[in-house]
């Protein structure tokens, strides 16, 4: 009677909850996904996911929601994601488990499943990964695996998403099958009598019994599982002398049998699997290599695998950075369009000052369009990345690295993030520090978050390459090579620093990592994730940085200049206006002297000069003019004279004012910087930032930078002028300011290094934030790096200055010196660990 | 058995030293205490069987989870270009294991390749 009551409530029931378990790397991401239909992110690489997920799908009227744990390879309390799994199956209890198994390590697999079976779940197996197994030459009889476990079992191929129905199917028979046909039990011969004795002992306290399945906690409890003794404490009333006779016969046990009881455990699961897998798979040609083994063999040799590593390096450099950025010159004219589009839109620019609308909106399009310009960039960079992941070559290059990185206490997965974030010039430490979710390792996590940001990102390049330029233009290709490579050292050594010091305390893992197999990557796949990752920068630009852009562009606009220097100025132009009149009135074209007209001309012949600047050939200059003539023939006919003499007196006299127009302008916004709340915090930084060579202008850069890298460049634009007039480019004009205020090299290797070791971006602490979730390690990295940036400037360039050495010879003398401590470093640790090795040698 | 390309198989060497009686370095001790031989002392492309574990909590959790049960046989694969970490073969399926854990797995002696 109560059976039948219980089976409506089931049928009534249109909610189920189902669990996808399952060994990482195993598919169940993409399991996940095919049932749900959702993109989630998945990767050919261990541990991707951590947190878990929730989705849903229907069938009719009855609604499945899936949840997808992350990926452990069993259920005891050890790892943070096996706790999370546990505890989710005991809480939740789910209407049935699917479990996702990968075909290809069939024995292993079952050992999870064996611990979801004692854990008394509906169970349905997904055995994925049925293409691989093929190609490996594996079979496995279905019908046979199914009746020996007791449970049902759908084959799937989740990247194609074969064999959906099939499970749903499964799914939709579990949960609403009410008695569970008997499944496989694990028999643990000698320990089974201890077993038994203890479920006796649980049963005793009925409660229990109803939360906890007691022969699961028997087993545990004799595992010495801590979390298996807090619940039996917590909810049996006899709690504790249960907990201590399971110790007793623990020991006991132990002594019998000599052998470890967690050992024995395992073991028995272990021949019962193999007893299934023996059944029930069948391998064809035993001796046949498998395709991954004969490509490791060459790719992982041990000789041979640092030379596949840097060629790929080299690849992605090469077709990411060198051929993305020859992508931009088509895509920039796109976002040139757009900034014209928008200043068309925004209230015309005024004689001498734009109204602040204007200059705000132009300013904040400036901001975007300088991050936008690297989208191309990012997409073949993660496409790239991607195919890495996917085809499992990532997880070898963890492998190859893991002893360089573990070190300087860090993780060999901690790889991913830093070549995200950059590592040969071009990357972006957002996607750097999110990637950081997949390390095991909490210590190597949070030093490989902490380190990531100072990889050399895409908008760092600009400043360097401008500095180079000017300043190292003979020593060019050894200043890039050491900006490129100073920046991973300086990263190793402070992971180091952190890792001995504030993280000390942190847990950490080894690096017990199955090996993947080479799978190919999908076409759909890497789109997927590529367009994924760019379209996070593009958010982060759309939000964040437009955003912090309007503060900083606020804080070098205000206070603003003074009413009699704006008078100043304003008389300066009417000087100038006054002229043109003078010319102007007595020609025909004498109405262009009312100043409305003027301004309008003056507009014009503006935006006539930058349309030919951006239009390309005969044809399209052509198109300029006639589109302009069109729009005013008036106007155009003294821009372009041709033969009329009166027209051209007032061209002469236009192209005076336009200039002398400009060259205001610059003055202005030159002394609003130098007296706005900026100019004031850099000018009041001076005696401080002194000791490394900084003066204010570089403090504005530099602070400015910290909203967003690429604004230095910009703001470095703007406080460096004179000599804009005879368009000379950025570098000639600092080259000529330099050596009248005496910026040398040094300075400039001081800035470098500065700008190198400076805190993370905006964006990227906000990503540290959410990554490790705590305000204290984003202030963390703002402060410390700051620290340690300039520290690193002041000492080179106070060094420098004492020695009176040129730039150069710092630059070469620090990077020995650096790479030195690097390698002792290195060293320490090597002599550290063969110390430890044989001091555990002699232990009895 | 051996890797031609093993330019700086350190564990050839090593096995061969103690052989001989002069061996020198770290892992001098290792073959004449109670433990007897680890993973490392088998050479790249040899078998043993696994004994015992000497690791615990996590580490032995997941070493057996992910097959390495005693009585199993497991195969030295290769060893990374820096001599560490190493890739184990168990159970049809590569691992990769640093020396600090592998010297934990005690193997049976009389190895073969």
């Amino acid at each position: 009677m109560g059976a039948e009551a219980k089976r409506d409530d089931k049928l009534m029931k249109d909610n189920f909850l189902i669990a996808l378990a399952g060994q990482q790397n195993a598919g169940k991401s993409t399991t996940y996904n095919m049932l749900t239909g959702a993109s989630q992110h998945v990767a050919n690489y261990p541990g991707v996911t951590v947190d878990k997920k929730v989705g849903s799908y229907r069938e009719g009227k009855t609604r499945y929601e899936v949840v997808d744990l992350p990926g452990t390879y069993s259920l005891t309390s050890f790892s943070l994601e096996e706790r999370v799994s546990r505890e989710f199956l005991l809480e939740e209890k789910p209407d049935v488990v699917v479990n996702v198994m990968d075909a290809t390590c069939l024995r292993r697999s079952l050992y999870f499943t064996f611990q979801v079976l004692e854990m008394n779940f509906p169970v349905t197996v997904a055995l994925n990964m049925m293409d691989v197994a093929h190609n490996q030459g594996i079979s496995i009889n279905l019908q046979e695996l199914s009746s020996r476990l007791g449970i049902d079992v759908v084959a799937t191929v989740g990247r194609k998403g074969k064999g959906k129905q099939a499970l749903k199917a499964a799914i939709r028979k579990s949960v609403n099958q009410e008695s569970y046909s008997s499944p496989v039990a694990v028999d643990y011969s000698d320990l089974e009598k201890h077993i038994q004795a203890l479920e006796i002992l649980l049963a005793e306290d009925t409660s229990l019994g109803v939360l906890y399945p007691l022969r699961w906690l028997a087993v545990k409890l004799l595992e010495n599982d801590s979390e298996a003794r807090r619940i039996v404490e917590v909810h049996h009333s006899k709690g504790e002398s249960v907990v201590e006779e399971a110790l007793t016969r623990r020991v006991l046990f132990e002594d019998e049998a000599d052998v470890d009881t967690g050992d024995f455990i395992v073991a028995c699961r272990d021949r019962l699997a193999g007893e299934i897998v023996e059944a029930c798979v069948t391998k064809e040609d035993e001796t046949k290599q498998p395709v991954s083994e004969r490509i490791d063999s060459w790719v992982l040799n041990r000789a041979l695998a640092p030379f596949f590593l840097l060629a790929t390096v080299y690849i992605i450099y090469e077709l990411s950075i060198v051929q993305g950025y020859k992508l931009t010159t088509y895509t920039w004219p796109i976002l040139a369009k757009f900034r014209d589009i928008v200043a068309n839109l925004l209230p015309a620019a005024g004689l001498v000052e734009d109204t602040l609308l204007r200059s705000m909106g132009l300013w904040m399009v400036d901001s975007a369009n300088t991050l936008l310009n690297y989208v191309p960039i990012f997409f073949i960079l993660f496409a790239l990345i991607a195919i890495l992941e996917d085809s499992g070559y990532m997880a070898r290059i963890a492998f190859i690295l893991d002893r360089v990185f573990h070190s300087f206490g860090l993780h060999g997965q901690s790889t991913l993030p830093f070549i995200l974030g950059g590592v040969f010039a071009g990357g972006c430490a957002v996607p750097g520090i999110m990637s950081t979710k997949g390390i095991p390792d909490e210590r190597s996590r949070l030093a490989t978050i902490l380190t990531v940001p100072f990889m050399n990102c895409l908008a760092k390049i600009p400043l360097y390459t401008l500095l180079v330029n000017i300043y190292f233009a003979e020593h060019k290709s050894w200043a890039m090579f050491f900006i490129s490579t100073i920046t991973i050292i300086m990263a190793m050594i402070i992971a180091k620093i952190l890792t001995t010091t504030v993280l000390k305390g942190r847990e950490t893992a080894p690096f017990i990592m199955e090996m993947p197999n080479y799978h190919a990557p999908t076409v759909f796949g890497v789109a997927q994730r590529s367009v994924e990752r760019t379209w996070e920068y593009i958010k982060k630009v759309g939000s964040i940085v437009v955003a912090v852009s309007l503060c900083v562009f606020s804080l070098l606009q205000f206070p603003g200049l003074g009413e009699e220097r704006m008078d100043y100025y304003e008389a300066e132009m009417n000087k100038a206006t006054a002229v043109f009149d003078d010319k102007a009135s007595g020609t025909s074209y004498g109405s262009v002297t009312d100043p409305v007209k003027m301004l309008s001309l003056l507009n014009f012949y503006d935006d006539y000069k930058r349309a030919r600047m951006s239009s390309s050939g005969k044809e399209g200059a052509a198109r300029v003019d006639t589109k302009f003539k069109e729009s005013n023939p008036e106007f155009f006919t003294i821009l372009k004279p041709r033969g009329d003499k009166q027209a051209k007196i007032v061209n002469r006299a236009l192209r005076k004012l336009s200039s002398k127009r400009k060259a205001l302008r610059r003055k202005i916004k030159e002394e609003k910087i130098k007296t706005s709340f900026f100019g004031m915090i850099g000018r009041s930084l001076e005696p401080v930032t002194q000791l490394a060579g900084f003066d204010w202008k570089v403090n504005i850069a530099l602070i400015s930078s910290f909203a967003a890298r690429e604004s230095s460049v910009a703001t470095m634009g703007v406080l460096y002028q004179q000599g804009a007039d005879d368009n000379k480019t950025l570098e000639q004009r600092m080259d000529s300011e330099t050596q009248s205020t005496g910026m040398t090299p040094l300075h400039a290797l001081a800035v470098i290094l500065f700008f190198a070791l400076y805190p993370p971006c905006l964006a990227a602490t906000i990503m540290v934030k959410v990554q490790t979730g705590s305000w204290k390690w984003m202030v963390f990295a703002i402060v410390f790096p700051t620290a340690v940036g300039f520290g690193v400037a002041s000492a080179v360039f106070t060094l420098g200055n004492a020695l009176g050495a040129s730039g150069i010879a710092m630059m070469k003398g620090f990077y020995f010196v650096t790479l030195g401590v690097a390698l002792l470093i290195a060293l320490g640790h090597k002599i550290a660990s063969d110390k430890v090795a044989s001091a555990r040698a002699f232990q009895p | 058995m051996f890797n031609k390309f093993d330019f700086f198989n350190r564990e050839v060497f090593s096995g061969r030293r103690k052989r001989h009686g002069h061996g020198g370095g770290q892992r001098q001790g290792k073959s004449c205490c109670m433990r007897g031989t680890s993973v490392l002392d088998i050479p790249v492309g040899g078998r043993a069987k696994i004994k015992r574990h000497f690791s615990g909590g996590a580490v032995r959790q997941r070493l057996l989870d992910l097959g390495f049960v005693p009585g199993r046989e497991v195969e030295v694969v290769r060893v990374a270009t820096l001599g560490c970490p190493l890739e184990l073969k168990v159970a049809g399926y590569c691992v990769t294991l640093r020396r600090t854990e592998a010297y934990e797995i005690e193997v049976e002696d009389g190895r073969r390749s």
